[in-house]
């Protein structure tokens, strides 16, 4: 049972433990004889009681669909140390349970200065107004990469030393000027920094993307909806929240007292698209362009952004968004190429799990993963929900939940999964998936045997349409199996070996950069886009590789998972393949461009034919 | 030293919390040590008062057999068992996991142990424990039909698809299973693409369990894949969370342990939020009929019960809580946006000043009292509360306009008031209403440094762009008017009030026909924020959708 059913509150459990403490008093001294006593008791050893003794279980044993396959060892090295960050994520959390305090916070891979390697910019939240500590307080922390995987702290030498309550980032070069800018979202006002030649300023005022400033934002996104040419901003929005409803609601689990507050108690808010005006301000064209979903009844927002993940789903050339809501139903807007979205997840069958019922939606994430014309759209879902797996059937909507089917689904049930992502680890040509997990409550294995706070994060190998079951969990991770609060995951080449690092964020502690060790041999390329007519970073493009007669379809669109940005090139896995046949990109603005490609294992750099808008 | 304090302030803590804490069960006594699991005490603030207490009592049973070495074992397994339920519908997991193994060290054979442990596992989402437990259930009881329901369950949720379908052809044999089972057997048809079959079963089982409204999402599904879209939509619109009935005698059992009210009252929130508002008082009834007290909850009743259609009761609901606590905020406010849907203005903002009284920042009161208030011409008064609602809420958007309204009918300079305007349109700058009253300033204003007919027609220009209703085509008449456009004006005007004429008789008729005599007299309209522009009004109050949709901090 979800932990986070509806409780009233009530305070009379606290009551009676001040009460008895109260009575208590007069007889503390005795205590204290008895409590050496008591102390020796507690803490010796005690003797295990003889567990009940289950029968072995034979787990399931089915035909398979042509062979079982075992992933082929690939072990993450936690390198965050020895890489120089030192980055902990403060989350404010002082004892009175504030919702914000869970979520935790998202992170971007951003190759700030045109150096060719990926930067690293972690999002912080902050301590609650009169809880602060003291010393330098929380900030927003900038890392560059000096192109081997170590990073050095540039925060305040590139202006982005900012305190407040940091949720997550969207990456994109907004004003085509060839410098990737950032946009961070918050609980309250949102910020839009431009990369000026490496430096960021501030320009949320004159870009008019501030948002409501009582609102809660989560993750958010650059693409270019309209194909002008610029990009776009979706900022996906959360609940509406504030201290005071939060302790009014009063939270109570069982078991727990006070507990973290479920979002099904709060009014749901609308997301914002944002129109690139050209001239470094956007327009708030929400309502017109139907991102606007209110519940017919009640004019209430019907929405409760956690995750959002632009793609072009039935590859019309214009860029659909899919919005991930916790409890409430999912939304895929459909971009009906006018300027307007037409919310159909109901009808195209993402916005419920299979039983029809809203899930608790963190991070999602969209891919060509069966390398054919199916897409997949992954959602990280709450504990005891698997994660969900919708897929297309022939390239045709409607989609189905097949998580079951894939391999997904039962290894996934017991997780709180927040991010998610699918990446090709293994550079074989497939792409797998990584979930990050971890549960809201510290506490949560006193009410829930299968849940703990810090939950290792999971790495599912696509083994292919020859297997029984497309993923199946790879076990030997290295230290990527250890237990983690993972929120937010990213990833890129930090070390320009070809292969995908990774990042997850943890709430309230450390994030982990993992080194990818692999050493399978397999082939590999990289692509780094540069649009001309299209957005300068080709945010949208669509690219089909064919190697060994196997196409592979991605679209660059860095914002995926949960709150957080990936690298911009992109990194197509090519197994044993020594050469490819063809390269095509289908750039966002229009046209379509086949490369040839001469060489494997390095990085093009490819740059969309014709003269593109002065900055 | 400070250190030292503290420590031995920890100490003592520690252990005057062990000593609190201590019973029977945390640490057992030693002769069960060896054999048994403890169960320790935690926190159940958060049960209500009938389950802390039946915690407590069943609690007490187990600590009392503990005691006592002659204890039957079987006996203290049931105790166990009992205790590990009542955990298990509390939502304890772990407490409720340790009480059955308990049960089930006591008294291996007994297969009620076993099916709840293996219920538990389930419920949470252990899939192989539930499996290993289901089957050794099966081996203590291969009669109890249940389990092939539950084994079916299993096999489902792990993908061993052709596993499932064997046992859920086996359970849909049972009558009171067979609609679950087919449920089950039409969603692995959806998974392997057989969607004709998958609706044929759904159906059935639809016509096994009419209320089993979680039915027609998956039927909606396969329609949907079968490229029946029209049965799809219907199918997709009547789409609820009822799961089809089950029946499962072990589980009614446990179910029937809840005593307390809160699933009723949770199901009846549930129910009016799918606009079951008859079946939503049904469950509020009953469970005010357990909990009486539960004042939150029958404020809860009353607003299920004005939205099915009885005011009155809904009213005579609210009093009654009033009488009972009559500084309960919500109760009050309620009765207040009743009172005014019923006309009695007074009694309303009397009503909203007393709940101002008990909960001074209550956004909802002072919005309700501002609206009042403007009505009486108040403004000043009415601005202030507006304010006050503003800081309360994230979004008001009426609010933000009216506080504005009320500043200028309380004599606010237009220079003021335009500035304030400017500053939340560049805010809230999707709010067209505040445009829409700016544009009428700008072309309107008597004060030299406000007034501005070229930047008022642009703006105009832009609403109008945007969505041409009728107040934006309005404004733009206005603005072209204040440009010196009469004749476009004039023009314009006629068509709106062609098309106002369409609507019936009403002040908004006479203002566009005075309006309109005044542009054919290449004059314009002396106030730039006329008191019956129904755009600058206090919005009407629409009682139902307060009831409906006023955030309840505790529901029940």
């Amino acid at each position: 049972m979800n932990v986070r059913k509806e409780r009233s509150g009530t305070r009379r459990g606290e009551a009676v433990i001040r009460n008895a403490f109260r009575r208590s008093v007069a007889v503390i001294l005795l205590f204290l004889l008895a409590g050496m006593a008591l102390l020796y008791l507690w803490f010796r050893p005690s003797a295990e009681p003889e567990a009940v003794k289950e029968v072995a279980v034979q787990l399931p044993q089915t035909t398979p669909r042509v062979e079982d396959r075992t992933p082929s060892p690939v072990r993450f090295t936690d390198i965050t140390r020895e890489s120089g960050i030192d980055f902990v994520h403060v989350n404010g959390a002082y004892g009175e349970r504030l919702m914000p305090e869970t979520i935790g916070s998202g992170a971007a891979f951003i190759d700030y200065d045109n150096d060719g390697d990926q930067d690293l910019f972690l999002v912080n939240s902050n301590y609650w107004p009169g809880h602060e500590k003291p010393g330098t307080p929380p900030r927003q922390m900038l890392y560059r990469n000096d192109g081997t995987g170590r990073f050095e702290d540039v925060t305040e030498s590139v202006g982005l030393g900012v305190t407040c309550y940091g949720m997550g980032v969207a990456v994109g070069d907004y004003d085509n000027d060839g410098w990737t800018d950032l946009y961070l979202t918050t609980v309250g006002r949102n910020r839009l920094f431009r990369n000026q030649r490496g430096r960021f300023h501030e320009v949320t005022d004159a870009s008019g993307v501030a948002g409501n400033p009582r609102a809660w934002s989560s993750s958010a996104a650059f693409m270019d909806y309209d194909n002008d040419g610029d990009l776009d901003l979706f900022v996906g929005n959360y609940v509406q929240w504030s201290r005071e409803a939060d302790l009014e609601i009063d939270f109570r689990l069982t078991g727990l007292g006070r507990a973290y507050g479920a979002p099904n108690h709060f009014i749901g808010t609308n997301s914002i698209l944002y129109r690139n005006e050209g001239n470094g301000r956007f327009s708030d064209v929400s309502r017109r362009a139907g991102i606007v979903v209110e519940d017919p009844g009640s004019g209430l927002p019907v929405g409760k952004a956690l995750g959002v993940v632009p793609a072009d789903y039935d590859r019309d050339g214009w860029i659909d968004l899919l919005v991930a809501n916790d409890t409430t139903r999912n939304f895929l807007f459909h971009n009906l190429g006018n300027g307007v979205f037409e919310e159909v997840g109901m009808f195209e069958g993402v916005a419920f799990d299979r039983d029809g019922k809203a899930t608790s939606g963190m991070g999602i994430d969209a891919a060509w993963f069966r390398n054919d014309q199916d897409l997949g759209v992954m959602v990280g879902n709450f504990a005891n929900e698997m994660s969900a797996l919708y897929v297309m059937a022939d390239g045709q909507t409607p989609f189905a939940d097949e998580a079951v089917l894939e391999g997904l689904g039962p290894p996934s049930r017991l997780a709180l999964t927040f991010g998610v992502l699918f990446l090709d680890y293994d550079l074989d040509g497939r792409l797998d998936l990584l979930q990050a997990n971890g549960h809201l409550e510290h506490e949560i294995n006193s009410v829930q045997p299968s849940q703990h706070y810090a939950q290792s994060p999971q790495l599912l190998w696509n083994c292919g349409d020859a297997c029984r079951v497309r993923f199946v969990e790879a076990r030997d991770t290295g230290d990527l199996g250890k237990p983690l609060v993972g929120r937010s995951a990213a990833s890129a080449d930090i070390d320009g070996d070809g292969d995908l690092d990774l990042l997850i964020t943890q709430n309230g502690r450390r994030p982990v950069l993992f080194r990818n060790e692999q050493q399978l041999g397999h082939h590999w390329l990289r692509l780094r886009l540069q649009g001309t007519t299209s957005n300068r970073s080709a945010i949208g493009a669509r690219i089909e590789l064919t190697a060994r007669g196997v196409t592979q379809r991605r679209e660059l669109v860095p914002s995926r998972g949960f709150m957080g940005q990936m690298e911009l090139p992109i990194t197509f896995g090519l197994g044993a393949a020594e050469r490819v046949e063809s390269l095509v990109i289908h750039w966002p603005a229009g046209g379509r461009q086949e490369l040839p490609v001469d060489r494997v294992d390095t990085l093009l750099t490819l740059r969309q034919p014709g003269q593109g808008k002065t900055p | 030293m400070k250190g030292t304090q503290s420590c031995l302030l920890a100490l003592l803590l520690l252990c005057l919390c062990r000593v609190v804490q201590a019973d029977n069960l945390d640490p057992l006594p030693v002769t069960w040590q060896d054999r048994l699991q403890p169960v320790p005490l935690v926190d159940i603030s958060g049960a209500e008062a009938i389950g802390r207490t039946a915690l407590q009592r069943t609690r007490e049973n187990v600590a009392t057999l503990l005691a006592d070495p002659a204890s039957d074992p079987r006996a203290l397994a049931w105790a166990f068992g009992e205790l590990g339920n009542l955990y298990q519908l509390f939502d304890v997991h772990t407490l409720a996991e340790q009480c059955y193994a308990n049960a089930r060290m006591l008294d291996p054979a007994n297969f009620r142990w076993v099916y709840y442990a293996a219920w538990l596992a389930l419920s949470d989402g252990r899939l192989e424990q539930a499996l290993e437990r289901l089957q050794q259930a099966t081996r203590l009881n291969p009669d109890y039909p249940p389990i092939q329901l539950r084994l079916g369950q299993v096999w489902y949720d792990l993908n061993q698809l052709e596993k499932a379908k064997e046992v859920l052809q086996r359970a849909a044999q049972s009558p009171g299973l067979r609609a679950i089972a087919l449920y089950y057997l039409g969603q692995i048809d959806l998974l392997e693409k057989r969607y004709p079959e998958a609706a044929e079963r759904f159906q059935e089982a639809l016509s096994l369990d009419s209320q089993a409204s979680q039915l027609h999402y998956p039927l909606a599904r396969a329609y949907r894949a079968m490229g029946d879209v029209e049965s799809a939509r219907k199918q997709l619109a009547l789409r609820g969370r009822q799961m089809p009935a089950v029946d499962d005698p072990l589980v009614a059992e446990l179910e029937a342990l809840q005593k307390g009210a809160r699933p009723l009252f949770a199901r009846g929130m549930r129910e009016v939020e799918q606009g079951e508002y008859e079946l939503g008082v049904r469950s509020f009834q009953e469970g005010v009929g357990r909990d009486p007290g539960n004042l939150n909850a029958r404020v809860s009743l009353s607003r299920a019960l004005y939205l099915a259609g009885e005011p009155a009761a809904a009213k005579a609901e609210l009093e009654r809580v009033l009488s009972e606590d009559p500084e309960q905020v919500l109760g009050n406010f309620l009765l207040g946006v009743l009172q005014e849907s019923e006309g009695a203005d007074g009694l309303a903002a009397k009503r909203m000043e007393k709940v101002l009284q008990i909960d001074s920042g209550h956004a909802g009161a002072h919005f309700f009292l501002a609206n009042l208030l403007m009505k009486e011409a108040h403004f000043r008064s009415a601005a202030e509360h507006y304010a006050a609602a503003l800081k309360g809420v994230q979004d008001n958007p009426p609010a933000r306009l009216m506080r504005l309204v009320a500043l200028h009918r309380a004599g606010g300079p237009d220079a003021q008031v335009a500035a304030e305007l400017q500053r939340e349109m560049a805010q809230h700058p999707q709010q067209q209403m505040l445009q829409y009253a700016y544009t009428r300033m700008l072309a309107l204003s008597r004060e030299e440094q406000v007034q501005n007919p070229a930047r008022a027609l642009e703006l105009a220009r832009e609403l109008t762009t945007s969505i041409a209703i009728p107040p934006h085509l309005e404004v733009l008449a206005l603005a072209q008017a204040a440009d010196g456009q009469y004749e476009q004006a004039v023009a314009l005007q006629e068509q709106l009030l062609f098309g106002a004429a369409w609507m019936g008789p009403g002040t908004n008729l006479e203002r566009l026909q005075r309006t309109l005599d005044l542009f054919r007299e290449q004059r314009l309209p002396g106030e730039p924020w006329p008191e019956d522009d129904p755009m600058l009004m206090p919005p009407h109050t629409d009682a139902r959708l307060v009831f409906r949709e006023y955030p309840a901090a505790v529901p029940y």
